[in-house]
């Protein structure tokens, strides 16, 4: 991560210090106790958003108790050797004790385990029932790593440092998936288009996935007639989407791009909610908190900065400018 | 956990996330283990696409006229969570076209039990195979008939 006046030597002790190494940037030299204060107001926030989202799936509490036929998945076996009706309302008190004990004590290891483990517990439960989807992956990543968070106040720079770096952490296994969406889409895209001539590098990709997407689901989406009238702006916009999951593994070590990366991925929820269907509605509560709300953002928006960090094309766009005199190198 | 752990778990933790991922996804003749998951989301846009679709002939042995396809229901697609019904509806009808008499048996009880909530229901699993582009313009697809089946037994458990 580029640090903001740390300067790092870089000694490599085991096979993980040169990670750390660009991690630890803003852990520096720099006064820790306003990110401090503010990562740990974060994860109280996250965990009043896990509790909404539990409370909404108790208000379908009739929906999830009549479900007759499981075939558990494993963190689920349990529930074949009891009455179906028990086992949901067992899954669904879980996820809304475990989220409302982690929102009240989130410095708590043992409250924010029975967060993710009362997450893990339901969101089985719910897809034990033929059919695995992905819409609450990002949220149940987020709760295991905030396990990793360490115990108590942080009421010396050590245990600051160390709450920071395990809340970067979240954002960096955040980043991740998104990568892993995108390396993906590249490879993929690639080889179809190679193979077979089609794929998501062909024009009418993304006018294929709107027009597909209201036969599968049977609802038309509220935007899809208007992107289809526009599907030729699909290419380019699928480029786009593809750099912006590619490289936002590196956004975790670029502290100047986390508000403005959690703001591009919320808005491409947003556009896919309205055009393909698919409302993925915990990955804004999980990047609203990491990244939108980053504590290792700068104060302010420094767009030239902002743009000279932008992964592969930054210093295309911006060369780099002579450093004052006395500045730390960055990382 | 210790600084000195830590250092160590969360790099090792995502390695094995991402490594996980890729070593699952379906595409590669992998089987999805919850939660780890690829992330491959619209990684690829093809020209033919194939949906299934349970129609609904007969309740109580009054045949329906015309009979009601599931997927165009409006009811369907307003429950609690309807992707889960179509999904469930996808398995059943990948199960048929494969042969796969075990996953046939185990996707036609969730069909019955958690999505046809009637009784003495007769329907038949409908594939429908399109280029969605000239669907939507035309209507145009070709359907098959996987299977007809009655429910019987009333909703209970597997």
């Amino acid at each position: 991560m580029a640090a903001d006046g740390a300067s790092h030597h870089l000694s490599i002790q085991h096979p993980f210090d040169l990670f750390w190494s660009l991690a630890d940037g803003p852990f520096g030299d720099r006064d820790l106790r306003r990110p401090h204060a503010q990562a740990r107001a974060l994860t109280r926030c996250f965990y009043v958003g896990l509790l909404s989202i539990a409370f909404r799936h108790l208000s379908l509490w009739d929906y999830y108790l009549g479900l007759r036929c499981i075939q558990p998945l494993w963190p689920v076996a349990w529930t074949a050797a009891v009455p179906p009706r028990m086992a949901a309302a067992a899954v669904l008190l879980l996820f809304v004790l475990g989220s409302l004990v982690a929102a009240c004590v989130p410095d708590r290891l043992l409250a924010r385990s029975l967060a993710f483990v009362g997450c893990l517990e339901f969101f089985a439960f719910l897809y034990s029932f033929g059919t695995i989807r992905h819409v609450h992956h990002l949220l149940l990543l987020a709760t295991l790593l905030l396990v990793l968070l360490p115990s108590g106040r942080g009421d010396d720079d050590a245990g600051k440092r160390a709450y920071l770096r395990a809340f970067w952490g979240v954002q960096c296994g955040v980043l991740l998936t998104y990568s892993m969406s995108g390396s993906l889409k590249l490879l993929s895209g690639l080889w179809h288009l190679a193979s077979r001539g089609e794929g998501v590098f062909t024009p009418s990709a993304f006018s294929l996935h709107v027009a597909s997407s209201g036969f599968r689901f049977g609802v038309e989406p509220l935007l899809g007639g208007m992107a289809l009238r526009w599907g030729a702006l699909g290419l380019p916009l699928y480029l786009g989407v593809i750099y912006v999951e590619l490289v936002s593994i590196a956004v975790a070590f670029r502290p100047s791009l986390h508000r403005a990366w959690g703001a591009v991925l919320i808005a491409l929820h947003i556009a896919i909610a309205l055009t393909l269907n698919l409302f993925f509605l915990p990955s804004i509560l999980v990047l609203g908190v990491f990244l939108l709300a980053s504590p290792f953002a700068p104060d302010r928006l420094d767009g030239r900065r902002a743009a000279r960090d932008l992964p592969l094309v930054g210093r295309l766009l911006i060369p780099d400018e002579r450093k004052p005199a006395g500045q730390a190198p960055t990382a | 956990m210790s600084g000195g752990v830590y250092r160590i778990a969360l790099p090792l933790l995502l390695l094995f996330y991402a490594a996980g991922g890729f070593l699952t996804h379906t595409q590669f003749l992998g089987r999805e283990i919850f939660p780890l998951f690829s992330w491959s989301l619209y990684s690829g846009a093809p020209r033919v696409e194939s949906q299934y679709t349970a129609r609904l002939l007969e309740v109580d042995g009054r045949p329906l006229t015309p009979p009601v396809d599931l997927m165009a229901t409006p009811g369907f697609h307003r429950g609690p969570d309807y992707w889960l019904d179509a999904g469930v509806l996808d398995g059943f009808g990948a199960a048929l076209e494969a042969r796969d008499r075990e996953r046939v048996a185990a996707f036609r009880c969730l069909v019955e039990s958690n999505i046809l909530l009637g009784d003495g229901i007769r329907y038949e699993i409908v594939k429908r195979t399109y280029d969605p582009l000239a669907r939507r313009t035309t209507g145009a697809f070709e359907e098959s008939i996987l299977g007809t089946f009655v429910k019987e037994r009333p909703a209970g458990g597997c």
